[in-house]
């Protein structure tokens, strides 16, 4: 079934995850709505433990074990609500349509596999196909990610490479699948930083070729500013702030965002620092209302009384704000 | 070498370290050339920064500095005692002062030992100090790192990783150093959190005249937080100076490189992601030469043959064939500060 034209690619609305526990669910991603374009990448911003990783895996459902998760909402991707798919399904939509690459590529390749049996047998998942055809199309993936002298590197096993090679596999096999949206968690978090810039600007590259979507996950700004089209700011569990990325820089809305942005040193000119107090709340100590209320400069007794709605900001109608004060 | 009345607060010369390559039985003795050759001088109340990718060196460095390791070679005084071997009674003692905090805050801090009990022991080891000067000193460095005075009977599962590096600056002020060796220590912190605890060490630098050895991979941090700056490549200095120089007109290649690949949170410096080519080698075969020579985009022969020496400046200076000595028999190991 083809989705209309005017739809995005992507829509996640009201999505949450609670985590069941022996005394009760605990919520953690709650009332989670953005829309994805065709041809867009969209960054996901937030701290550890905001629940980054979570979204990336309520929407490929590779919650595990998915008895442990509560899902609500919808996660609809071509026209297809994937919340409610049957797990078969939900496998191909997976194989064809949206691929993964995480940031621990170590834990995510075969360890005991050469990295070309795994971009092979990824690429005749999906087209079936000859060996021979595979290995040529294994070669040109790698040679399409800047691994040089792909035909030798064909035959190494994920340890023999450094983590900026293994990197560039993982974006190998994931553009094997041909898939219309790759979900990158972190994918240059624990990159120095030459090879962080290299990986992301390939990632830039690769997804523009392919006309791929990329939800792009990371809690470093930089890189949020250098890839993404639009943003989305969490922090424990809530879309905070969703705005395009020259707007949310140049002038942030919600007070986390600007407070997150004021924390931030930058390289290409110093500035002094102001650093956000407190610390994030645990998800089993959340406060009432405002999840950002204790830290919050602006905080008032009505930011306390109930969780804010995300909504536009006056003369916004683009941007989306969980807060009854944003900034002007 | 212009007179100076105070001896820096750190000097360090010509520091070498090799680790042997494990199971490298057969041909040549093979070595992990982890530093080879770095000077560097840390004045009173100055913040310090060694930057550089992860296995070029700095851990190795800061190891040294504090006596988990000895060197191979080179000298290392603080307030002009050598304690490069640390057996005279006062280098031991000056070893015992460089306090070093670490990266991961998870595993820096005995499980099993209360706060308090943690903060107590270097004064009792120290000595000269009562039960109630003792505790009255805990509770006066708690204060001073911004923690409840409470916090002294809890154990380090019960906070945080920012309160934990709290704790970790705590201990290392305890025996109030002149220095303090922090290797990455705001590395595994959340920006919110990372921001409290580099305001706290520039604090703590200006408020005891501390010197501040502050090591890290963010340049930007380097930026905000420390005064000079040694850009560190597979076991050696490239380049050295006031941060302002060294961020606004690098002269090596490599701190280009580095600093062009260090993202401002600025989408209209999105189009500058730059494309240094190439990864850090190993350091058991170093290129000859300039080590930097298979990724540097502005190589000339001479680059892959001969390795560049030092050339001063006025402030600091640089370790690159495009800026030649005037006169080259300047080595780092000679050069005057
Ligand atoms: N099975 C579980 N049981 C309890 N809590 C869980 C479980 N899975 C995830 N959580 C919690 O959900 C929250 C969100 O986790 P998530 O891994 O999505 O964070 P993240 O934003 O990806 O963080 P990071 O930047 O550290 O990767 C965390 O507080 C985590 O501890
Ligand atoms: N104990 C050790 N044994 C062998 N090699 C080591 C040891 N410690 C460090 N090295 C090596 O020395 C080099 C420098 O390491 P390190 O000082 O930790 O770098 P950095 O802190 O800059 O990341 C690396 O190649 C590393 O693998
Ligand atoms: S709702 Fe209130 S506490 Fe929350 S961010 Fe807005 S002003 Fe701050
Ligand atoms: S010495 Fe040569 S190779 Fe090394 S940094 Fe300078 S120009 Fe580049
Ligand atoms: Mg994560
Ligand atoms: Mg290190």
């Amino acid at each position: 079934m083809a989705a209309p034209a005017d739809q995005p690619l992507l829509r996640v609305e009201g999505l949450g995850v609670a985590v069941r526990r022996r005394a009760g669910a605990l919520p953690i991603l709650d009332d989670v709505s953005f829309d994805l374009a065709a041809d867009e990448t969209l960054a996901i911003v937030g701290e550890s433990g905001s629940g980054k990783s979570m979204l990336a895996l309520a929407i490929t459902r590779l919650l595990m074990p998915p008895e442990n998760y509560a899902v609500s909402g919808r996660v609809e991707f071509q026209g297809t609500d994937l919340v409610a798919l049957p797990a078969a399904a939900m496998r191909e939509v997976r194989g064809r349509g949206m691929a993964v690459v995480f940031q621990e590529a170590l834990n995510a390749l075969n360890p005991v596999l050469t990295v070309g049996r795994q971009i092979e047998e990824t690429v005749r998942r999906r087209d079936g196909g000859d060996a021979a055809t595979a290995r040529r199309e294994a070669i040109r993936l790698l040679d399409e990610v800047g691994i040089p002298s792909p035909e030798r590197r064909l035959g190494d096993y994920p340890h023999q490479l450094s983590g900026g090679m293994r990197q560039r596999v993982m974006i190998a096999i994931a553009l094997a699948c041909r898939p219309a949206l790759v979900i990158a968690d972190e994918p240059t978090t624990s990159l120095d930083v030459t090879i962080q810039s290299q990986v992301l600007a390939l990632l830039r590259d690769v997804r523009r070729q392919n006309g791929m979507s990329m939800i792009f996950i990371s809690h470093n700004l930089g890189a949020v500013a250098a890839i993404a089209d639009r943003v989305a700011v969490l922090y424990a569990g809530h879309v905070m702030e969703l705005a395009t990325v020259d707007e949310l820089f140049a002038a942030p809305r919600h007070p986390y965002t600007a407070a997150l942005l004021a924390a931030t040193p930058r390289v290409d000119r110093p500035e002094k620092l102001a650093a956000i107090g407190g610390a994030v709340p645990r998800f089993d100590e959340l406060p009432p209302g405002c999840r950002f209320a204790p830290r919050c400069p602006r905080a008032m007794p009505a930011c306390s009384a109930a969780v804010p709605t995300i909504r536009a900001p006056d003369g916004e109608p683009g941007r989306r704000v969980r807060c009854i004060a944003p900034l002007p | 070498m212009k007179a100076r009345l105070v001896p820096p607060i750190l000097e360090v010369r010509d520091l070498r370290k090799f680790f042997p390559v494990p199971g490298g039985g057969f041909g040549p003795r093979q070595a992990v050339r982890a530093i080879d050759g770095v000077s560097f001088t840390v004045e009173r109340g100055q913040s310090y920064g060694l930057v550089g990718e992860s296995g070029c060196g700095k851990s190795t460095v800061a190891r040294c500095i504090v006596g988990l390791l000895t060197p191979d070679s080179g000298r290392i005084t603080v307030e002009g005692e050598a304690l490069t071997t640390g057996r005279s009674a006062r280098g031991r003692r000056l070893h015992r002062s460089v306090q070093m905090v670490f990266q991961d805050p998870f595993s820096s801090l005995n499980p099993r030992l209360a706060i308090g009990t943690t903060l107590a022991e270097p004064l009792a080891i120290a000595g000269g100090l009562s039960r109630a000067q003792i505790r009255a000193r805990v509770a006066e460095l708690l204060r001073e790192v911004g923690l409840p005075e409470n916090a002294a009977a809890k154990f380090p599962h019960e906070f945080s990783g920012g309160q934990r590096q709290r704790i970790s600056i705590a201990r290392a002020l305890a025996l109030r150093p002149p220095l303090i060796v922090a290797d990455e220590p705001v590395s595994a912190l959340d920006v919110s959190v990372q921001a409290q605890i580099l305001l706290l060490l520039d604090g703590l630098r200006i408020e005891h005249d501390l010197g501040l050895l502050f090591i890290s991979h963010d340049l930007a941090v380097v930026r905000n937080f420390c005064q000079r700056v040694a850009v560190m490549y597979l076991g050696r200095i490239v380049e050295e100076g006031p941060v302002e120089r060294v961020f606004a007109d690098p002269k090596h290649p490599y701190t280009l490189a580095l600093r062009d690949s260090s993202l401002p949170p600025d989408p209209a410096a999105r189009d500058r992601l730059a494309r240094i080519e190439g990864e850090m080698p190993s350091a058991i075969d170093p290129p000859k030469g300039c080590h930097f020579h298979p990724r540097c985009p502005r190589r000339m022969p001479i680059c892959s043959v001969e390795a560049p020496a030092w050339t001063p400046f006025a402030d600091g200076g640089v370790a690159c064939h495009l800026h030649p000595p005037p006169d080259a028999t300047v080595t780092p190991a000679n050069r005057g500060t």
